[in-house]
C-alpha cells in the first residue's frame, strides 16, 4: 500500500489523529443527535437544558411513525417509484449503451454527447416545463408522473455508466460468438451481460438511491399521501404537530437507512460513478 | 473490423442505407429508441419549452400570453431577484470553496497508512449518502433557537452570551446554510481527491526528495499538479450541482427572513408553483443560464475527454 510519505516525513503525523477526531465528530455528531432525539421522550427534549445523552428511552416516536402517520404510505410510494425507475432505466441503459459502444450507425456521437450534456442539466431548469407536461397528460399526483420525471436523470446516468463498463469487455469474445452464428442480441445477452453483472448491480443501486433521495420533482408534482414520497412526506409532517422533532428524527433515521446501506455496499464504485469515469482511480 | 460477420446478402437498397446510416443501423435504432425518446421528449423538449415559457405570461392552468422580454424586465427591477443573485453567488462560491479546501485536507490526512482506514472512510462518507432532506432537517433541529443543541452547548461553554437565531437572523442565515452545504458535500470531494492522490506515482515524490524539495515544495510541485484534473472535474460538476440545489435553503429557512437567504432555485420554485406564474418562474430559473451553460459545455467536454482516453 502506498503511503503519504510527505505527511509521514514531516512530523505532521502527530496531528493526524486529533484532526481526524475533530473531523469524525463534525461528521457524525448530527447523526448522533438525530438518533438520540428519535429515542428521547418529549420532556427530555423541550426544556431549557436539553439532555445530551438520553437517560430514558422511548419508542413512542417510532411507534407514531409506523402506526399514526402517513409514513407507511410515503415509504411504499418511494419504494414503488424507485424500483420502477431502476428497472426501466437499467433496461433502457443497457440497450442504448450497447448500441453506442459496439454498433455502427449514424448519429452515434451525437447521442453520446446528448446523454452527457443532459446528465449535467440540473432539475431546476426542467421542473417547470415538466410540471406543465405532467399536468397536461393528467399525471399530477401519481407515481407514474414521478417515474417519468425521474427517468430524466437516471437514463443518461445509467447509459453513461454502462457505456464505460461495456467498453472494457474485450471485443474478441463477441466477435468469436458472431462468427459462430450468434446474433448481436444473443451476444449481448450471453456474453456482455454476464460479464457486466457487477456493473449492472451498481448502476441499479445508483438509480435506486438517486430516485429515493429526489426532492424537487416530488415536491412539485405531488401534493397528497397517495403519491408523495418519503422526502416530501418529511416536509409535510412539520405542519402537523408543535412538538414534532421526535417523530421527524425517527422518520429521518428510517428514510436514511436504504441509501446509506446501498452506498456502503457500493462505496468503491460510488466516486467513479458520479463523475462518470472522468476521475482515474 | 469484422464486417463480413454481420453483412448479409440483402437488397441493394439495404446496402445503400447501410452505407449512409452505418452498418448496424437497423438494430441500433431500435436499441437506442427508448433512450432517444427520453432524451428528446423529457429533456430536450421541456428544456426548449422552458426557454419559450420565459417569454410568456403563463399562469398555471390558464391561457399563455406572449409578452416578449417583459418577465426579464420585471426581474431586473425586482429587489428580490438582485438579492437572490447576490445570495446565489455567495452560496455557490463559498460552498464550493470550503468543500474543496476541507475535502482536500481530509484526503491528505486519510492518504496514509492508518488503522481502520476503510471504516474511517465509510464513516466520513455518511453525510453525503443520506438524502439531503434528512441532512437539512437534522441541522434545522440542531439550529433550533430554543431547544437546539448548538445554542445550548455554545451558551454553556460561554462562547455566546445569548441564544443566536441561526436561521432567522438576516446576517447569519446564509452562512448557517453554507455550513450545512459544506458539511454534506465535503465527503464527495474527499473521496475524489483521495482517488486522485492514490494515482500519483510514489516515484515522483522520491525524485522530489532526492532533489531536496521540502514537504511544502513537493505538495506544490507534485501533489497539486497530480490532482489538477480531479480538481477541475470535481469543482466544475459541484459548481453546477451546488448552485442548483434548493433543498438546504428550502428546508432550513424557506429563503427567509425577508428573502435574506433566497437563491435562484428557491425563488424559481416559489414563483412558479406556489406563486402559479410559470413564465416568470422559468425566467428566474434561467437567470444563471448563460453562466451555467458554459459550465455544462465545459463539464461535458471534460467528461467526454475522460471517457475517450
Amino acid at each position: 500500500m502506498k503511503t503519504s510519505w510527505s505527511i509521514r516525513r514531516s512530523g505532521w503525523r502527530f496531528f493526524t489523529w486529533p484532526v481526524l477526531g475533530v473531523g469524525l465528530f463534525w461528521t457524525l455528531f448530527p447523526f448522533y443527535w438525530m438518533l438520540t432525539t428519535a429515542l428521547k421522550p418529549n420532556d427530555d427534549m423541550y426544556r431549557p437544558e436539553p439532555l445530551l445523552v438520553p437517560v430514558r428511552v422511548t419508542w413512542s416516536h417510532f411507534h407514531k411513525v409506523f402506526f399514526d402517520s402517513h409514513f407507511p404510505e410515503y415509504f411504499r410510494n418511494s419504494a414503488i417509484v424507485a424500483l420502477a425507475v431502476t428497472i426501466l432505466s437499467v433496461v433502457v441503459g443497457i440497450f442504448a449503451a450497447y448500441a453506442i459502444v459496439r454498433l455502427d450507425f449514424r448519429g452515434k456521437n451525437l447521442i453520446a454527447r446528448g446523454l452527457i450534456f443532459s446528465y449535467l442539466v440540473p432539475p431546476v431548469l426542467l421542473f417547470i416545463p415538466l410540471f406543465e407536461l405532467i399536468f397536461k397528460i393528467g399525471l399530477l399526483n401519481t407515481r407514474e408522473g414521478l417515474v417519468l420525471a425521474y427517468l430524466t436523470f437516471t437514463v443518461p446516468f445509467t447509459t453513461w455508466l454502462l457505456m464505460g463498463y461495456f467498453r472494457t469487455v474485450p471485443v474478441a469474445l463477441e466477435e468469436a460468438a458472431l462468427v459462430d452464428g450468434c446474433t448481436r442480441l444473443m451476444a449481448l445477452f450471453r456474453i456482455i451481460l454476464p460479464l457486466s453483472t457487477p456493473a449492472i448491480v451498481v448502476t441499479a443501486l445508483f438509480s435506486f438511491t438517486l430516485s429515493w433521495n429526489e426532492f424537487l420533482y416530488a415536491l412539485t408534482f405531488t401534493s397528497n399521501p397517495v403519491s408523495q414520497t418519503v422526502t416530501v412526506g418529511l416536509t409535510s409532517t412539520v405542519a402537523e404537530d408543535v412538538f414534532f422533532w421526535g417523530v421527524m428524527m425517527a422518520a429521518s433515521f428510517l428514510i436514511a437507512i436504504p441509501p446509506v446501506v446501498l452506498y456502503l455496499l457500493g462505496q468503491r464504485w460510488v466516486v467513479r460513478g458520479l463523475t462518470a469515469g472522468a476521475v482515474k482511480g | 473490423m469484422a464486417n463480413h460477420v454481420t453483412a448479409r446478402p440483402g437488397s441493394p437498397r439495404k446496402w445503400q442505407l447501410q452505407r449512409v446510416l452505418g452498418r448496424d443501423y437497423a438494430l441500433a435504432y431500435w436499441m437506442i429508441a427508448p433512450s432517444v425518446l427520453v432524451l428528446l421528449g423529457l429533456i430536450a423538449f421541456p428544456f426548449i419549452r422552458a426557454i419559450m415559457l420565459a417569454f410568456y405570461s403563463q399562469p398555471i392552468g390558464g391561457e399563455g400570453r406572449f409578452i416578449g422580454l417583459e418577465n426579464y424586465r420585471t426581474l431586473l427591477h425586482d429587489r428580490i431577484w438582485w438579492l437572490s443573485f447576490k445570495n446565489t453567488l455567495i452560496y455557490t462560491i463559498f460552498g464550493v470553496g470550503f468543500k474543496t479546501a476541507v475535502g482536500l485536507a481530509f484526503a491528505l490526512i486519510l492518504h496514509q497508512e492508518l488503522r481502520g482506514r476503510t471504516i474511517l472512510r465509510a464513516l466520513l462518507f455518511v453525510p453525503w449518502s443520506v438524502p439531503i432532506v434528512v441532512d437539512a432537517f437534522v441541522w434545522r433541529w440542531i439550529y433550533n433557537d430554543l431547544n437546539g443543541v448548538l445554542n445550548y452547548v455554545l451558551y454553556k461553554l460561554q462562547l455566546i452570551s445569548e441564544y443566536v437565531l441561526w436561521t432567522s437572523d438576516p446576517k447569519i442565515v446564509l452562512w448557517a446554510i453554507i455550513v450545512v452545504v459544506v458539511w454534506q458535500g465535503t465527503p464527495f470531494y474527499m473521496m475524489n481527491f483521495l482517488a486522485g492522490l492514490q494515482s500519483i506515482p510514489d516515484e515522483l515524490y522520491e525524485a522530489a526528495e532526492i532533489d531536496g524539495a521540502s514537504t511544502f515544495q513537493s505538495f506544490l510541485h507534485v501533489t497539486l499538479p497530480g490532482l489538477k484534473s480531479v480538481l477541475i472535474v470535481v469543482t466544475l460538476l459541484s459548481t453546477i450541482w451546488t448552485s442548483n440545489e434548493l433543498q438546504f435553503v428550502y428546508i432550513l429557512s424557506s429563503g427567509g427572513p425577508a428573502h435574506m437567504s433566497e437563491i435562484f432555485p428557491t425563488l424559481a420554485f416559489f414563483t412558479s408553483i406556489p406563486g402559479r406564474e410559470l413564465g416568470l418562474g422559468a425566467a428566474v430559473a434561467l437567470s444563471f443560464f448563460p453562466l451555467l451553460a458554459s459550465l455544462i459545455v465545459l463539464g461535458g467536454r471534460v467528461l467526454l475527454r475522460g471517457a475517450e482516453e
